[in-house]
């Protein structure tokens, strides 16, 4: 089997993630009002509290949660074969031929 | 006496097909196996259309035959017996427009080591978003048993995606070459 070849996408995410947490509190200093990019930080958070509160588990538990999420959301979303379809007009045709021969 | 599915059922059916194909896939890691309980799980439901109390959760008694059907089997056979090396990752490379499917591929290949029972609990709950007591009814267990299957598998997962990503937590290059180059060599590839 191949192995990966785009190693650490989510490690590149979750770099992002602590620039895009970290981009308000500058923000914050100079009062350019862009709060909205971060909502859940708030502008006191230091950065020593900030790294206290990224458990390791949780940041784990979050990538595992949105993993999960996306790489299911594309087995749903994968086409459904024809035979589907024709199971079902099959089933149908089955019930109207039972009906057919009892009358 | 039997009764047809009403409209309102056989369109339900046919708007879950998507979710149980995924469910079904996670279940028993091999397509055709989970198209063939997909069917199987069509035809029992047709069958048993007048079991059905409408206004009930449609999705939920689906995933109920299916993961039966799915149990009842895999006591027969081992799941390592039907399930092919990397099926899933053939299966989804075969989409190459969809984005991130490697990924995708390896993160299916961590689910893939989990027990049947705790992948089970965990689809249902984080991936297809029933609530607890849904899942436990699905499964046919206490609510207590799906929430402990649910951790555990989360927990396994996280040493699992520790073991397939070194270089996200532990940024250490100079191991993941050697790492790297072992499997080549280990392939003949250098």
């Amino acid at each position: 089997m191949a192995k990966r070849v785009e190693p650490g996408r989510s490690g590149e995410d979750r770099n992002n993630e602590q620039q895009a947490r970290l981009r308000p509190r500058a923000g914050a200093s100079v009062g350019t009002g862009q709060s909205h990019e971060e909502d859940t930080v708030s502008s006191t958070d230091t950065y020593e509290n900030q790294q206290r509160s990224k458990d390791a588990s949780a940041d784990l538990g979050d990538a595992i949660g949105s993993q999960l999420r996306t790489a299911y959301s594309e087995l749903v979303n994968q086409p459904v074969p024809d035979k589907f379809m024709m199971l079902l007009e099959q089933l149908k045709k089955r019930e109207n031929d039972g009906k057919e021969r009892k009358s | 006496m039997k009764q047809r599915p009403s409209a309102k059922l056989q369109e339900g059916l046919l708007a879950a097909i998507p979710n149980l194909r995924a469910f079904a896939l996670s279940l028993c890691g091999n397509s055709d196996r989970a198209d063939d309980l997909v069917q199987e799980t069509l035809v029992k439901a047709w069958d048993k259309a007048d079991s059905f109390e409408e206004g009930t959760n449609l999705k939920a008694w689906l995933f109920t035959i299916l993961r039966n059907a799915y149990f009842s089997e895999f006591r027969k056979f081992r799941r390592e017996v039907l399930d092919g090396d990397g099926e899933y990752a053939a299966r989804l490379s075969v989409h190459p427009e969809q984005h991130g499917h490697l990924d995708l591929a390896d993160f299916l290949r961590s689910l893939d080591q989990l027990p049947a029972e705790q992948r089970e609990a965990l689809i249902l709950v984080a991936a297809e978003g029933f609530a607890y007591e849904e899942a436990a009814e699905i499964c046919g267990c206490a609510v207590g048993t799906i929430k402990s299957r649910v951790n555990r598998a989360r927990n396994r997962l996280s040493e699992l995606m520790q073991i397939d990503h070194p270089q996200e937590f532990g940024p250490d290059s100079a191991s993941e070459a050697i790492v790297l180059g072992g499997s080549l060599a280990s392939r003949g590839g250098v």
